[in-house]
This record gives C-alpha cells, sequence and structure tokens, in this order.
C-alpha cells in the first residue's frame, strides 16, 4: 500500500492493495488440469449417489452430497445453458487493470456433463447467442497450455 | 498421483480512503508540524492522535486541541526484517490518555520506559503520519 | 427458539453514492445513533452487539476493532459476520438468537458498506473459485445477466415486465426520506432504453452502489415492551445455501434453492400456508429487476412463471394485495453489507406502524429476505404479536 497525497478537501487517499498468493487447486482440479494440459482432454467425476457427471469435477456431489469415484471424459463441444455479454467496464482483480470488454460469458454444459462450468464465448454479440446453442472447446496450442482453465481460450459456436 | 496444480495469482483491488473530520484534523495537523488531539467532553479522556469517539466512553469527541510536540516512550520492540531493523515504540503524548505506535530513532541500549522523545519532522509536509519521521530522544 | 425476541428500534443513515464527509466509523454511528435515538435508548442499555460488512469492499482488515468506540462496543461482547450480501439478514438473525437463546436481553445489530470506498464488481469477482470461476466472472451484473437469461428462457417473462419493477422501485423510494435513488418521473421506456451492462441487464435494471448504514435493537419480551410500545416480533428465521459452483443449477434465480428453502421454512414455522394472502408486505432482496420476478415465484407468491403477471396486475405495488418494497428495495439502496438488514428493519418498521410515507396501513405480519452470492438466501418474519 503506497498512499499518494490527498485528492481532496476531506482528505481521501487513494491507493492498491495487492494480494499476492499461491492456491492450491487439489487433487481433483489437478488431475482435470493435467488432462487439460496434456490431452487437451476433459473430465469429471461421477456421483455415487445420484449418478449425475459433474465438471468441475470434485470428491462430494454438489447436487445431493453423494460421494463421486469415476472419472468420465466430457465434451470438447456442449450447449449453452446460460449466457450474457459484459459490456460494463470494471478492473478485473486477478490484473489491477480493466479487464477488456465485451465478452461473452456463458454456462456450459459439456456434453455428458449434467453440470456446467463458466467459460468465455468467441461470440460477443448477445443477439447472436442464445440457450441451446452447440458449442465447442477451443484450445491454445499444446506448448503454450499451462494447466489452467485458459487452456481452453474459448468456446465457439459448431 | 498428478501433479499437484498450484495457482500463482493475485488480487489487486484499489481503494479510496476517507478520513472524516477528526483524522484529518490530525493529519492536516501533521503537515502543519503540529500534533493534534481530542477531548472527549463527558469523562475528559484526551486522545492523540485525534478520533471522532472517545476510546473510553464511546460518546462523541467534542473538540480538537493542539498537543505539545512531545511524549514519553511507554515500551517499545526491535525488529529486523530482511535486514532492516528498527525499533517500534508506544508513545505517550504529554497530556494524552491514550498513547501511539511509531518508529524510535535511537539505540535500542539507550531505552528506557518514560524517557522523553520529540519528533523528527519530516521536510515533507505531507498530511500523512509520515510527516514525523521517527520519534528521538529529546 | 427459547424466548421470543423483538426489534424495538430503527436507525439508518440517508444512504447516498458518495459519503465524503465521514469515515467508516463516523457513518455507521450515524445509524446507530439514530437507531438509539428513535427510542430515546442509550448505547449503555446494550448488552452486546452484532456487526456485518463485505469483505475486500472497503480496505480495511477487522473493521470491527476500527469502530469499536464509533458503535460503544469497547469492553462489549461483539460478534462480527462476512457472508455477502446476506450478511445484514445474519446480523438481524444473529442478534434474534441472541437474546432468544437469553444469552443477553438487548442486542444492537449494525450492517454498513462504503462502496465509494472501493470496487465493488471487481471485489465480488474474487468470490468465484480461482481456478475455475474467477478469470470469466464478471462481478454480481455478470453473474445476474447469466442468471437472468436462463429465467427469462424459462419464465417467458419480458424486459418491459422487469422494466416496471425498476420503476415501481425508484417510485416507492420518493416516500422513503433515507432512499438512494428517488425517482418520482421514471418510465418503463426509460429503463428500456437505459445502457446496457450484461444482457439483459440494463443500467436501470440493476441496484445503485451506495455508501450508507443501518442499525437495529433486537430485545428480550419484557425489556421490547417498555421500550415501544408495539415491537416487531422475530417470530421466525432460516438460512439456507445452494451447491459450490454456480454452474451446478443454471437455474440458480429461475428455481432458488435456497430461497425456497429459507422462505417454506419460516412459513412453515410461522402458520403461513398461502404467503400471497397472509403476508401484508415483504421487503425483499431483489438486486436486479429480473431477480425481484424470479422470487415471487420462489417466495411462492405465484406459481412458476407468473412473476411478470404479478407485476403486470398490479399485485406488488404499493397500493396492490401484497406490496413488495414499499421502502424502494435495494433497486433504490444498495449499501451492500446494510442492504439485508434494511430489509428487516424495514419489516419492522411496516410492523411496529413507524414507516412514515411508504407505510402499508394495518401490517401485522411482514416477510423480509436477504440473499447473497448466488448462493445463500435468509428470511424473516415479523409479526404484531408475539404469538
Amino acid at each position: 500500500m503506497s498512499p499518494t497525497p490527498p485528492i481532496d478537501a476531506v482528505l481521501r487517499l487513494e491507493y492498491a492493495a495487492d494480494f499476492e498468493y499461491s492456491y492450491a487447486a487439489g487433487k481433483f482440479a489437478s488431475r482435470f488440469m493435467n488432462a487439460l494440459r496434456t490431452e487437451a482432454r476433459l473430465q469429471g467425476t461421477r456421483c455415487d449417489g445420484c449418478n449425475k457427471v459433474l465438471v468441475p469435477p470434485r470428491p462430494v456431489c454438489g447436487l445431493c452430497s453423494g460421494r463421486t469415484a469415476e472419472w468420465v471424459d466430457v465434451g470438447p463441444s456442449g450447449v449453452i445453458t446460460g449466457y450474457t455479454v459484459v459490456e460494463v467496464p470494471f478492473i478485473d482483480p486477478m490484473t489491477g487493470v480493466e479487464r477488456p470488454i465485451p465478452y461473452g460469458f456463458a454456462f456450459v454444459r459439456l456434453d455428458g456433463a449434467d453440470t456446467n462450468i463458466y467459460h468465455f464465448l468467441e461470440e460477443s454479440r448477445h443477439d447472436k447467442i442464445s440457450i441451446g446453442m452447440r458449442i465447442t472447446a477451443v484450445f491454445k496450442p499444446a506448448p503454450e497450455r499451462d494447466g489452467t482453465l485458459a487452456d481452453i481460450i474459448h468456446f465457439r459456436t459448431e | 498421483m498428478s501433479e499437484p496444480t498450484i495457482l500463482h495469482q493475485k488480487i489487486n483491488l484499489p481503494y479510496r480512503y476517507t478520513a472524516g473530520e477528526f483524522h484529518k484534523a490530525f493529519l492536516y495537523g501533521l503537515a502543519d508540524r503540529r500534533i493534534v488531539g481530542s477531548r472527549c467532553p463527558a469523562c475528559l479522556t484526551v486522545a492523540v492522535p485525534a478520533r471522532p469517539f472517545c476510546p473510553e466512553c464511546s460518546a462523541h469527541s467534542g473538540e480538537t486541541m493542539d498537543m505539545k510536540p512531545q511524549g514519553t516512550l511507554e515500551t517499545w520492540s526491535t525488529v529486523t526484517i530482511r535486514g532492516v531493523t528498527r525499533t517500534y515504540g508506544l508513545i505517550r503524548i504529554r497530556g494524552a490518555d491514550t498513547v501511539m505506535l511509531h518508529i524510535v530513532d535511537a539505540e535500542p541500549s539507550g531505552l528506557r520506559v518514560g524517557m522523553d522523545l520529540v519528533p523528527r519532522w519530516s521536510p515533507e509536509p505531507v498530511p500523512e503520519i509520515t510527516a514525523i519521521e521517527a520519534f528521538r530522544p529529546a | 427458539m427459547g424466548r421470543n425476541a423483538a426489534i424495538v428500534a430503527v436507525g439508518q443513515t440517508d444512504h447516498v453514492s458518495r459519503r465524503l464527509d465521514v469515515s467508516i466509523p463516523e457513518m455507521v454511528r450515524e445509524a446507530v445513533d439514530r437507531c438509539l435515538g428513535s427510542k430515546d435508548l442509550n448505547s449503555g442499555q446494550v448488552d452486546a452487539v452484532v456487526v456485518g460488512n463485505m469483505e475486500l469492499f472497503e480496505g480495511i482488515n477487522f473493521p470491527e476493532l476500527w469502530m469499536a468506540s464509533a458503535i460503544g462496543a469497547a469492553g462489549k461482547p461483539l460478534f462480527k459476520l462476512n457472508n455477502g450480501g446476506t450478511v445484514g439478514a445474519s446480523v438481524a438473525v444473529a442478534a434474534a438468537h441472541l437474546v432468544a437463546s437469553g444469552l443477553y436481553d438487548v442486542v444492537l445489530g449494525i450492517g454498513y458498506e462504503k462502496q465509494s470506498e472501493g470496487e465493488t464488481q471487481s471485489a465480488i469477482t474474487t468470490v468465484g473459485d480461482p481456478a475455475w470461476e474467477r478469470s470469466v466472472m464478471a462481478g454480481a451484473i455478470g453473474n445476474f445477466g447469466v442468471m437472468a437469461s436462463t429465467y427469462v428462457a424459462e419464465s417467458g417473462v419480458t424486459a418491459e415486465q422487469a422494466a416496471k419493477v425498476a420503476v415501481k422501485a425508484r417510485r416507492n423510494a420518493c416516500f422513503n426520506p433515507h432512499a438512494h435513488l428517488q425517482r418520482p418521473d421514471i418510465t418503463v421506456e426509460e429503463v428500456l432504453a437505459s445502457r446496457m451492462l450484461a444482457a439483459p441487464l440494463r443500467l436501470l435494471d440493476m441496484c445503485p452502489s451506495s455508501d450508507g448504514a443501518c442499525a437495529v435493537v433486537m430485545a428480550a419480551p419484557d425489556r421490547a415492551r417498555e421500550m415501544t410500545p408495539r415491537p416487531a416480533w422475530v417470530v421466525a428465521t432460516e438460512t439456507a445455501h445452494d451447491t459450490q459452483f454456480m454452474g451446478d443449477s443454471p437455474k440458480r434465480l429461475a428455481r432458488m434453492r435456497s430461497l425456497i428453502a429459507a422462505s417454506d421454512s419460516v412459513y412453515s414455522k410461522a402458520g403461513i400456508v398461502h404467503p400471497r394472502a397472509e403476508i401484508d408486505v415483504a421487503e425483499i432482496y431483489e438486486p436486479a429487476s429480473y431477480a425481484e420476478l424470479a422470487m415471487y415465484e420462489s417466495l411462492r407468491f405465484c406459481d412458476w412463471g407468473e412473476g411478470g403477471a404479478l407485476i403486470d396486475d398490479g399485485v406488488t405495488l404499493m397500493d396492490g394485495e401484497l406490496p413488495v418494497n414499499p421502502s424502494g428495495g435495494v433497486l433504490s439502496t444498495n449499501p451492500v453489507g446494510a442492504t439485508a438488514l434494511i430489509r428487516v428493519a424495514e419489516a419492522a418498521l411496516q410492523v411496529m406502524g413507524e414507516a412514515g410515507d411508504h407505510q402499508i396501513p394495518g401490517v401485522e405480519t411482514a416477510l423480509a429476505t436477504g440473499y447473497g452470492g448466488n448462493a445463500w438466501s435468509e428470511a424473516v418474519i415479523v409479526k404484531g404479536s408475539a404469538s
């Protein structure tokens, strides 16, 4: 934090707080991210209780709190189940600067999955997007992949 | 067992801090080389830095008051972080019922509880706590 | 609950975009002074304090310490809650539980936010999971855009129907001296012409960003009756969560699992079978116009898909069968950490008969809700009698 001189008579100080951290994504996310990085392969876990396939994969079902056991392949295509196009400027807390707008983002239900992930859409005109639209993942080239969800650049219309 | 995914990220957020009347009086006082406190009209507690509410009884502070720019050392600790050694002290400004935290510019071996200190003012007249660079033995 | 608890006093600041004249503790103190002053109480009568706000909205860590003197908490039990937009309602519920359990007779509950001191949309974006959501999420606005798209698909609700909610809120706010956005002349056309933020949400479909604070005094039965002639008895409270990941349930707004669970529970506890007929007024946490219509459905004010018809029919207007947010609601005033407490406080004012120009006549039963992070709902029923 580095205060700068006051900007008005009531003494309002402007500063930035920059918190750096290392986030351990956990066993399930690690397996997903490694398969994404090495094979451009997407996977979920199936719940023993309700049989639903969950993406993100995880040890306990978000829908029925049952245990998951089996890993299953999902995607790379899927369907839009909800969407918007962000047109309002805001500071990206992950960078400290404004995130480029407009951008489309959606709930993506990957083929074979019963839950949805948030991801970017290639399309950023909201009247060109609809619920139920088929889309497919666009992966970064293998050498550029680093084992994060950003290894999928975005989803484009099939 | 796959290689663990560790995400090295940050949260970077801008903030704006509004000081309010009493903290403003204290901070602008520093820019003017004055130390400003406040007195509780209910229980007469004198607080430095000046603040809007009494630390003892929570009443609204009545008014600010200029303090003598001198104080006494209540306690201290010497800390070395990444090769930089500093002594932090709790300093009671003369006439105050509270203590304030600041840097003490003196050899730790020469410090004792109750010793008189005076501010070493920064050449920069800024309305910030750094307008006092440190307190030093009187 | 072990014994009854009642709200006896309410205080709010006059909510605005930027309070440059006061620090956070000074702003909070205004609400506390107004609250205690409304019933000629003093902080010496308060046994414990509960305070809540949003994390990362202001650049302050340990805010309860910063404001201990401002809220008269030094030397007393002081509890802090930080559970997102729901927090204000959780403050009220925690205060009610502290009194109902018999631990304390008089508890001061406080919610506040000074949104002008930080970047709300950026701070809310950090709610997203670091590995799965954060890099895509765009604050509350982006999330509600996605949620609203699913609600529109599910219910067929129109932009005009949503705009009517936005108009109702800002017109109602004209009768509330504390409200932030007061717009007697606002029209549906103006809402529909306002800037697109995140489809289908336009600027006037969203809540504002406010600086403000709210405080309530919660008291045990004997103390409550001493303090005010008509306390607002907290007869039922509930809190309920949704799943961890936003995408686990894309119908989070169209079928609000957490709000359904919380409201069904308080209806059952309060013996309410037909909410629309038996609730006299509701103060609900509607962060976006579309959300209010969706909430009508999850609160069982109407059948699934009928939220739009309810506003078309004027049921939830100030003079309708079940007025919703006569205060102007979140769409008019949103100091986030205070917002859900304002819902409970406004419901209490209606029951106490102290809501002034936005008083609904003859309120016996009022519902308040809190909502946060697309994940958590809180519901509270207050009544004019403790039975």
